[in-house]
């Protein structure tokens, strides 16, 4: 993050830019990214799952209808897709609890070049929950395909 | 108005409530609401959160968060009613 000398504006840090351009910041910014794209993507699943719940409300018949479209093998992939989005999504933001609470990331201690920075010493906790999210991928491909047959 | 005055209230209509959902739903249902209600208020702070990032200001923020308290209120009102109808 840069901030303009006098102005005292955000320059790289806000928006899109923070999206984008962190890689300076390592693999915990483009974790930070996924986390955000995950995140949207579980919310608009959310909402489809609300309105289209909430179809009944207006008529039986748009909601058959719209159940007629959710059948379709699009959708399943697509719902397929989320278990991913939500592993992701569940097991990163208890490694941000974590983060927030202190734990993972080791006492202050003075600069002493190399610098580690707070990033590098919790990085192990990300590498753990990353393997545990995968864990529930590979184990609900079992699920998955217990209930499909 | 008195805070002790409006904590009260607070916890009136709290206890008001479960005892309505305890009336009209069951325990699955109560327990969908709910996880409704924290999911929606997770997904739209967030949403607020990350819009307020593109939008800096005072009433961008005002505007922003206002209308993510309404769209995730508008969502919970329809589960309600949803859950409470079928």
């Amino acid at each position: 993050m840069s901030m303009e000398s006098g102005a005292s504006t955000v320059t790289a840090g806000t928006g899109f830019r923070r999206w984008l351009f962190g890689a300076r910041r390592g693999i915990e910014a483009y974790v930070f990214l996924l986390h955000r794209l995950t995140g949207l993507i579980l919310l608009g699943f959310v909402v489809a799952h609300i309105l289209l719940g909430a179809s009944r409300l207006v008529s039986m018949s748009l909601w058959a209808e719209l159940m007629a479209l959710t059948r379709s093998p699009w959708v399943a992939g697509l719902e397929y897709l989320l278990l991913f989005a939500f592993a992701f999504h569940a097991f990163n933001g208890l490694r941000l609890i974590l983060v927030e609470f202190g734990i993972g990331i080791g006492e202050p201690e003075q600069p002493v070049y190399p610098y580690r920075g707070s990033n590098l010493r919790q990085r192990p906790v990300l590498i753990v929950m990353m393997l545990l999210a995968a864990l529930l991928i590979v184990s609900s491909q079992f699920e998955l395909f217990r209930f499909s047959h | 108005m008195d805070r002790s005055l409006l904590w009260f209230l607070s916890i009136v209509a709290a206890a008001g409530s479960l005892l309505l959902a305890g009336l009209y739903m069951s325990w699955l249902e109560i327990n969908y609401v709910l996880l409704s209600a924290v999911v929606l208020f997770h997904g739209f702070y967030g949403l607020g959160t990350m819009l307020t990032e593109f939008w800096p200001g005072r009433t961008a923020a005002i505007v922003i968060n206002g209308l993510c308290l309404t769209l995730g209120s508008g969502l919970f009102l329809l589960v309600v009613l949803t859950t409470l109808r079928f």
